[in-house]
């Protein structure tokens, strides 16, 4: 089958007078329809401008991004094939909805990009209100402004917005980084019991290790706007070959990071909770 | 010692956990704001309810009656063709409130249409529109609204017209620099990301979230246009007698001044209250708005 | 001991509303030990550090509690002696490096200013030992990084500035607000590693305080675990977190996807924080605990002991498993 999304060469320069840096060079990866994929690397491995050439934000400088066999771009145009087929939900929830605007509003929002007929199908009464309850809100929260949500629940909103356009690939940059961990365990569950119900495709852009490894299927490492390794996620936790990956592994801070000490111990917890669920 | 900074910072989010932000428990606990508030109002009652509180006609003369001091009759005297001066004042607000509103608030609006959409696109466009604004701001605002006002004729319409061509590019800036701001925000990258059109992105998420430093400055602004179309109608570029304008009165009143202080006195006086109202509650509105700006 | 926190209550006055930021808290540190504050957002864990450095703001109250630090009660302290007692006495380390330094200082000059006014010694020599100060926060090159501005830096390299800045005095107590949030997984990694090599070096006791349980694992002797204002649980790392008694504790440990099966949802705690302006009258966190008793909602509990024989070992909950 082909794959949903086909990154190929892409590489992201930037030139300010005659120097010129490389935020993304080189870098291949395909995400399969139905697959969640993961994207990690610190700041400044290049992963957040990836996510953006991929929605549209920054044009690649080299290489092609195909989505479903056709170009994204096309010099610095992108080309938006179908409008809402691919969403985006961002870090911060603080930032990324519009202070002045109701919720109602911003959820409906990607729908003024769609045709005229696609936009009152998709944009009725019964399936906003279906989905604000299914993220977790309630329907009276759809005359409040932003400001009155918790961090959790302005994520919330967030991925109500992304999927009101029933999209089939959404790209998720850091979606929990600025959460706590109790929201962001609400919020991960959420993510995954969305992707079965709706058949969705991830691209996972994170920093954290852990919630890759428990979100993503395949994954990719960066390290300075290359790609080190890729593989399946239990491959490179479990025998990561690339030295950054197993840095990377290694300064992960666990729960049993005493008790371990040298051992590679994601390892070692994987193995312990397997045995638990077995 | 270092360090001091991060703790304010941080405590102030803890502090307010939920941003409880009345509007009107802020003005209150601010006596200037207020004062300026009161001044305000009493001034727009005044015109309001003009006809109820002066039973005088503004431009009937009377010559019987030119120069009569403050009295209980005339309560602030009459001028030089026996015209109550207190009642003149009243109509007069009419005029210097409205004109003073409606220029700003036009120029307001325009500057920030532009300026919007030359944050938002950039380029060139950006360019030719921000050089045009410096030209005209390179201008001393006065000598520039005269040379405009005289152009076109002197009258009230284009005395207007003067004063919203010299405000437009101090919105035109303001708007720009909150537009540049915003382009980076994540909600008008998110807006993007869906395909939304750019003329929509700046009328939905732009121009709204904009507005904050503008209407700071229109309130500030006010005032100083009141004195502007005062100053053109002194110079006789602005509203031709017998229009009862605060300006055109205090041109013609300065000459008595030393015979008959009430006639520029009062009207000056007006027009100070009304430009020292406005200015107050600017302030109070930038403290409430920007508490940043205050420090 | 020597920073000791007994029963102290903040609260916030914030226009009509009264927020109790902290209830009856009480933390003690010893000598040389490194102790975690372990809590999200709005558990009262920056509030607490804030406090103990006398750095609360004016609408801010404490009703009731003492900070005996050094057998002297802190917050009966005047500005000028809490000013000595900060910088030279007790050290802070916060999320944001440049914050705490002079944006157009250089680094060797703002060190060697503070070391010049702590150890009376003459400029010259203060700067002498700011460059060694550099090279004890493993920082290659400390003579070139003197001469550099914070903005010239990484992330990283700023905490090691911020950390060489706090460690100058040298203090005794150093307080460290999420230290290693804004930073890099592999750099969070070796500045923990640093800071917890210096205290051992100097016999500084550090309270610690984050959100990530596995920076509490990976450098803190103690920890006390903090929801809503109040101490829940506390002990040794060992026996908090692999024996958790506290329900909250074991819910924040099973949120985290570092031990999760993929697949399987995690357990996440329903509902939200409660409101601090009207806190619960029983257990706060009654209204989202699992097996609350008719008895949570009625009274709140206190720290005792948890399971039979462990004395470090405290938890305020009904359910405490004395076993």
């Amino acid at each position: 089958m082909n794959p949903l999304l086909q990154v190929a060469g892409i590489g992201k320069e930037y030139r300010k007078g005659s120097q010129s840096f490389h935020a993304v060079s080189g870098v291949d990866f395909s995400i399969a329809r139905g697959e969640t994929f993961g994207l990690i690397g610190e700041s400044g491995s290049g992963k957040s401008t990836i996510g953006k050439m991929i929605t549209g934000l920054e044009h690649p400088t080299s290489g092609s991004l195909l989505y479903d066999g056709t170009p994204l771009w096309t010099d610095n145009k992108f080309n938006r094939l179908k409008p809402g087929e691919m969403q985006i939900v961002f870090q911060d929830p603080q930032s990324s909805l519009d202070p002045r605007m109701r919720v109602q509003s911003i959820i409906m929002e990607p729908l003024q990009a769609l045709p005229a007929a696609e936009r009152k199908a998709k944009g009725t009464t019964e399936k906003l209100h279906a989905l604000i309850t299914r993220v977790g809100l309630k329907v009276e929260h759809l005359n409040r402004f932003p400001h009155e949500f918790s961090g959790g629940q302005r994520q919330r909103i967030a991925i109500a917005r992304a999927l009101i356009t029933d999209p089939a690939f959404v790209v998720l940059d850091e979606p929990t980084s600025a959460l706590d961990v109790s929201v962001q365990a609400h919020v991960l569950n959420l993510l995954q019991e969305l992707k079965r119900e709706r058949n969705l495709t991830y691209l996972f852009i994170s920093h954290n290790m852990s919630v890759i490894r428990y979100m993503c299927d395949r994954m990719a490492v960066m390290q300075k706007g290359r790609i080190v390794e890729t593989g399946t996620v239990a491959d490179i936790f479990n025998n990561p070959k690339d030295a950054y990956t197993q840095t990377l592994l290694s300064s992960l801070p666990s729960l049993h990071a005493k008790k371990v000490d040298n051992e590679c111990s994601t390892e070692q917890s994987l193995e312990k909770s397997a045995s638990k669920s077995s | 010692m270092s360090g001091m900074t991060a703790n304010t910072e941080s405590i102030s989010k803890v502090a307010t956990t939920k941003p409880v932000n009345p509007f009107w428990y802020k003005i209150r606990r601010n006596p200037l704001t207020l004062f300026g508030l009161f001044l305000l109002l009493l001034i727009l009652l005044a015109s309001i309810f003009a006809p109820l509180i002066s039973s005088y006609d503004p431009t009937k003369i009377n010559i019987t009656q030119r120069f009569a001091p403050p009295s209980g009759d005339h309560w602030f005297g009459t001028d030089e063709v026996g015209r109550d001066i207190f009642t003149r004042i009243l109509y007069g607000a009419r005029l210097s409130l409205g004109v003073g509103v409606a220029v700003v608030f036009g120029a307001g609006l325009i500057g920030t249409v532009i300026g919007a959409i030359s944050g938002y696109f950039g380029g060139k466009l950006d360019q030719i529109i921000m050089r045009l604004m410096d030209i005209v701001l390179a201008f001393p605002s006065l000598v520039l609204a005269m040379a405009v006002a005289a152009t076109l004729g002197p009258n009230l319409q284009n005395a207007m017209l003067a004063i919203a061509i010299i405000k437009i590019p101090v919105y035109v800036r303001l708007a720009r620099a909150e537009t540049l701001a915003l382009r980076e925000k994540l909600f008008v990258k998110a807006a993007v990301t869906f395909g939304i059109k750019p003329w929509r992105i700046i009328a939905r998420h732009i121009i709204p979230n904009a507005l904050s430093p503008v209407v700071i400055q229109v309130t500030l602004d006010i005032g100083d246009a009141i004195l502007l179309v005062a100053t053109l109608g002194f110079l006789g570029l602005g509203a031709q007698p017998p229009t009862p304008e605060w300006g055109a009165m205090i041109s013609i009143g300065w000459k008595y001044l030393l015979d008959y202080w009430w006639y520029p006195t009062f009207p000056g006086l007006a027009l100070f209250l009304a430009s020292c109202g406005f200015n107050l509650i600017g302030d109070g509105i930038r403290d409430i708005l920007d508490p940043k700006a205050n420090r | 001991m020597l920073l000791e926190i007994k029963e102290l209550t903040v609260e916030f006055t914030s226009m009509q509303d009264k927020i109790k930021a902290l209830k009856n808290v009480s933390i003690s540190i010893n000598q040389g030990e490194i102790v975690g504050i372990v809590g999200e957002s709005g558990s009262g864990k920056s509030v607490t550090a804030l406090t103990i450095l006398g750095l609360l703001e004016k609408n801010a109250s404490i009703p009731a509690g003492s900070i005996t630090y050094k057998g002297r009660n802190i917050l009966t302290l005047d500005k000028k002696e809490l000013q000595a007692l900060r910088g030279k006495e007790i050290g802070m380390v916060f999320q944001e490096p440049m914050t705490a330094l002079h944006p157009t200082m250089r680094i060797g000059d703002q060190l060697a200013e503070v070391i010049h006014r702590h150890r009376r010694i003459s400029y010259r020599e203060a700067y002498q030992q700011a460059v060694i100060s550099l090279a004890e926060v493993q920082i290659n090159d400390p003579e070139l990084v003197a001469r550099k501005y914070p903005f010239e830096l990484s992330g990283g390299m700023r905490q090691r500035v911020v950390i060489a800045l706090a460690m100058s005095a040298p203090p005794d107590l150093l307080i460290a607000d999420e230290p290693t949030t804004a930073l890099d997984v592999t750099i969070q990694h070796e500045i923990l590693k640093l800071m917890q090599d210096l205290a051992a070096k100097r016999g500084t006791s550090i309270m610690l305080i984050t959100h990530d349980l596995g920076v509490v694992a990976e450098v803190c002797q103690r920890v006390v675990v903090m929801y809503a204002g109040e101490v829940v649980e506390t002990g040794t790392t060992e026996e908090v977190l692999h024996r958790p008694n506290h329900p909250y504790t074991k819910a924040l440990i099973g949120a985290l996807p570092d031990l999760a099966v993929p697949g399987q949802a995690l357990s996440a705690i329903p509902g939200e924080s409660p409101d601090l302006r009207n806190r619960p009258r029983g257990c706060v966190f009654a209204s989202r605990c699992a097996d609350s008793l008719p008895i949570c909602v009625e009274e709140s509990p206190v720290l005792e002991q948890a399971y039979n024989g462990v004395h470090t070992h405290q938890v305020a909950c009904w359910r405490r498993e004395a076993e």
